[in-house]
């Protein structure tokens, strides 16, 4: 009897104004995983997670609805991480944290099927208070789980949901503050997606963090494909993260991160290979551009054997692959990526434009590192670093005295992979560089490669581009150095995966040059074809017609040349329409940090 | 501090705590996907292997009166919780807890030879010995249906003032089978 009466002051006591309480405390602490916890989705067979949504739109879904917890503002330590697919249902004994969507038909043990919309079943040991399993099911037999904004009639909100249960998953009951997530009873919509400070506050006393410094981030600076090989070092790289939530050892080296935004959905087998020092793969979330940290899996062997990672990938999602350095280490690498062959869309080429403009002038104002010029794919272009202005001496890929005047270009390929550029005609030592866009102008901080030969050797920088994003091309002078030059950069055409067939015919393309700050005059060629078969058409080349400086007032009045005086001869813009295969522009050396003087390490030394 | 010393074992009790999304379900509702309706005091509990890998406790109810519909003088409840081999607890969070020796009214459907509670802890009220009724909420998020999507709902339950007023209310209700 007391206990009954204890029990109903516990019931009464989840009425509105209680806060939030814990799944257990076990008596000592709150039951809670103990480090990152994994949740793996359930799939029978080759059907999706659930046949209502993508696989994809259910994976965002289940990953906001953690993410929310993990996002609390005052600085949850709580973590996961997706694990690979799981045959695994619900059960009480195969630790696996299995999720999954009942469609067929629903235990009775489990509640009405026109009532319950999803249970999680916590599982831990009564002396630890830690978590050893915890499963979720969705009763999509009595529910039609939608992720829009505005579910239609008698459709669930599937990350409303996902934010409760997960809730439960990471050890909250339910709380009666007006307003929290995890509350019996609120106002209906979507509000259930976002938390309240009760959320927080359990979730905090929980997974309690600090609110130190904002956690490591590692951004991504190459890119692969699906089926695609990428050779890299992180030699002379730089040490963002040092730990990783699913590695227990010191991960001090540099790092290369990767970029990969999967062309299926399915098993991607990442190879990493031809190392020199103990370097590990990791593959994690995509967090704004960079890694994350706290939601990966890796592939830790010692000393320089292969790795291989095994992504359970999504179409159309980002994941980052770190090669990062066991206590230090760095080496050359290889990357490979295997979808299983899987062919593409058809895919439309576009044929690159080659002709050359070149002009003459009188120098104008430069800006801080900023890009005075549009360096176009497949055009060569003319220009001088005479008469600008050194704004930056120092680039985190150099350790030489680059104090000669810069010329900046931007570049914005069309199409992702390997970009070849090019630095030619010099008569000084000048050095070619390639950074991350920091608002229109270089970053110094962001290098992604740099070729540095001695006196007038040409130079040449490798990097991979991603479509649309936005890099610049740097000519600096070494030790005040000033020189012509003439910068040509080489980029894939735009086209689809393999497979598909393409044919087209370029016409004649037409351009003008057009000059900045002086007196340019610029001429190309035109007519080219482009054609494609089964896949492995090649971008048309199609090549501008003639183009002409323009002109601009002297306004340095001192008679110098710009640095770059011409955007662009000609155009061929109608390159033929032919598939584009990655394999065309695929392995290569990246961040090409290129030694001076050969091909020793980046010793800083001129 | 006895109080104090026993809501905390009520807080420690596997099942006790949790959460699950349900839609809140009335007796009418419950009724139409139940067998029976039972007034009963709950007996002993064991631990079986279902026959579809699940472990369950089945704890016996040995029914005082049936409210409605037909149900034998006992009926052993299966839910899915328990205690693993290895000592692990684990139960549905807003499953209902049965404790030995208290008095329940229940909603309760046979399914292919065993019997459940019709929708977790909302198919359970607590008989106090004043006779007093709790129905057993802890651990569930109500939601409802409307036209612009499934809800969280912000009804409260109905209740009842003891036991024999809601047993009056639920006499009138007709069973499913």
């Amino acid at each position: 009897m007391i206990r009954l009466l204890t029990l109903s002051a516990l019931f009464f006591a989840a009425t509105p104004a209680a806060a939030w309480q814990p799944i257990d405390t076990c008596g000592a602490s709150y039951a809670r995983w103990s480090g990152t916890s994994t949740w793996r989705m359930t799939r029978s067979g080759t059907s999706p997670y659930y046949s209502q949504l993508s696989d994809g739109a259910v994976v965002d879904a289940v990953h906001d609805g953690f993410q929310v917890w993990s996002d609390a503002s005052c600085c949850s330590s709580f973590a996961h991480s997706q694990g690979s697919d799981t045959t695994a249902g619900y059960s009480s004994s195969d630790n696996i944290n299995a999720i999954e969507f009942y469609e067929n038909s629903w235990p009775s043990s489990w509640g009405s099927v026109n009532s319950t919309i999803a249970i999680t079943l916590p599982q831990y040991d009564w002396s630890t208070c830690i978590y050893y399993n915890a499963d979720q099911a969705y009763n999509a037999v009595g529910f039609n789980f939608t992720t829009t904004s505005n579910p239609g009639s008698y459709d669930t909100d599937l990350q409303s949901i996902t934010a409760h249960e997960n809730g439960h998953w990471l050890g909250l009951d339910h709380s009666t503050s007006n307003g929290a997530t995890m509350e019996a009873f609120y106002p209906g919509g979507t509000s259930a997606r976002s938390l309240a400070v009760d959320d927080e506050n359990g979730v905090c006393a929980i997974y309690p963090g600090s609110c130190g410094p904002a956690p490591a981030t590692c951004p991504a600076t190459l890119a692969i494909a699906c089926d695609d090989t990428l050779v890299g070092s992180t030699v002379g790289g730089v040490n963002s993260v040092s730990s990783w939530a699913c590695a227990n050892w010191d991960s001090s080296g540099p790092e290369a991160v990767v970029e990969f935004t999967s062309a299926i959905t399915g098993p991607v087998v990442i190879d990493l290979t031809g190392l020199s020092d103990d370097v590990d793969l990791f593959v994690t979330d995509d967090s704004g551009g960079s890694c994350d940290p706290n939601s990966c899996d890796v592939s830790g062997n010692t000393n320089t054997q292969p790795e291989q990672v095994t992504l359970n990938a999504v179409s159309g999602r980002t994941y980052q692959i770190v090669v990062d350095g066991y206590a230090g280490a760095s080496s050359g690498f290889t990357l490979t990526t295997d979808c299983g062959g899987v062919g593409g869309t058809t895919g439309t080429g576009t044929g690159t434009a080659t002709g050359t403009a070149t002009g003459t002038g009188t120098g104008g104002p430069a800006g801080a590192c900023a890009a005075t010029q549009v360096l176009p794919c497949g055009v060569s272009v003319g220009g001088s670093n005479a008469g600008g202005v050194n704004e930056v001496e120092s680039y985190d890929c150099s350790q030489w005295p680059l104090s000669g005047p810069e010329a900046v270009f931007e570049l914005t390929p069309a199409a992702t992979g390997q970009i070849v550029i090019d630095l030619t005609g010099l008569s000084d030592d000048l050095d070619l560089l390639v950074t991350a866009d920091a608002g229109g102008a270089c970053d110094p901080a962001g290098c992604l490669g740099v070729s540095a030969n001695y006196d007038a050797t040409s130079e040449q920088v490798s990097f991979q581009g991603v479509a649309g994003r936005t890099y610049m091309v740097v000519v600096d002078g070494w030790e005040g150095a000033v020189s012509g030059f003439d910068l040509f950069a080489s980029c894939p055409s735009a086209g689809g995966t393999t497979g598909g067939t393409g044919s087209g015919t370029g016409s004649t393309g037409t351009g003008t040059g057009s000059a900045t700050g002086g007196t340019g005059t610029g001429s190309a060629t035109g007519g080219g074809t482009g054609t494609g078969t089964g896949g492995s058409a090649t971008g048309g080349s199609a090549t501008g017609g003639s183009g002409t400086g323009g002109t601009n007032p002297d306004l340095g009045g001192t008679g110098e040349t710009l640095p770059v005086l011409t955007k662009g001869g000609g155009c061929g813009c109608d390159g033929g329409s032919g598939e584009a295969p990655l394999a065309a522009v695929l392995p290569l050396l990246l961040l090409a940090l290129r030694r001076r003087g050969g091909s020793g390490p980046l010793d800083g030394r001129r | 501090m006895i109080q104090r010393l026993l809501l905390l074992a009520a807080l420690l009790a596997p099942g006790v705590a949790g959460a699950t999304s349900v839609v809140a379900m009335d007796p009418t509702d419950q009724a139409a996907e139940s067998t029976a309706i039972v007034d009963a005091v709950v007996r002993g509990s064991v631990q079986v292997m279902g026959e579809d890998g699940l472990h369950y406790t089945e704890t016996t109810l040995e029914i005082r009166d049936v409210v409605a519909g037909v149900a034998p003088r006992t009926v052993a409840v299966r839910q899915n919780k328990g205690t693993r081999p290895d000592g692990a607890i684990f139960a549905i969070v807003g499953d209902a807890e049965l404790v030995e020796g208290e008095r329940v009214v229940a909603f309760v459907r046979e399914v292919q030879g065993h019997w459940y509670l019709t929708a977790l802890g909302q198919s359970v009220w607590h008989v106090a010995d004043d006779g007093s009724v709790e129905q057993a909420l802890g651990g569930l998020e109500l939601y409802e249906r409307t036209f612009s999507g499934v809800v969280p709902s912000d009804r409260s339950p109905q209740t009842w003032p003891d036991v024999d007023a809601l047993k009056a209310d639920l006499r009138a209700l007709e069973v499913a089978r």
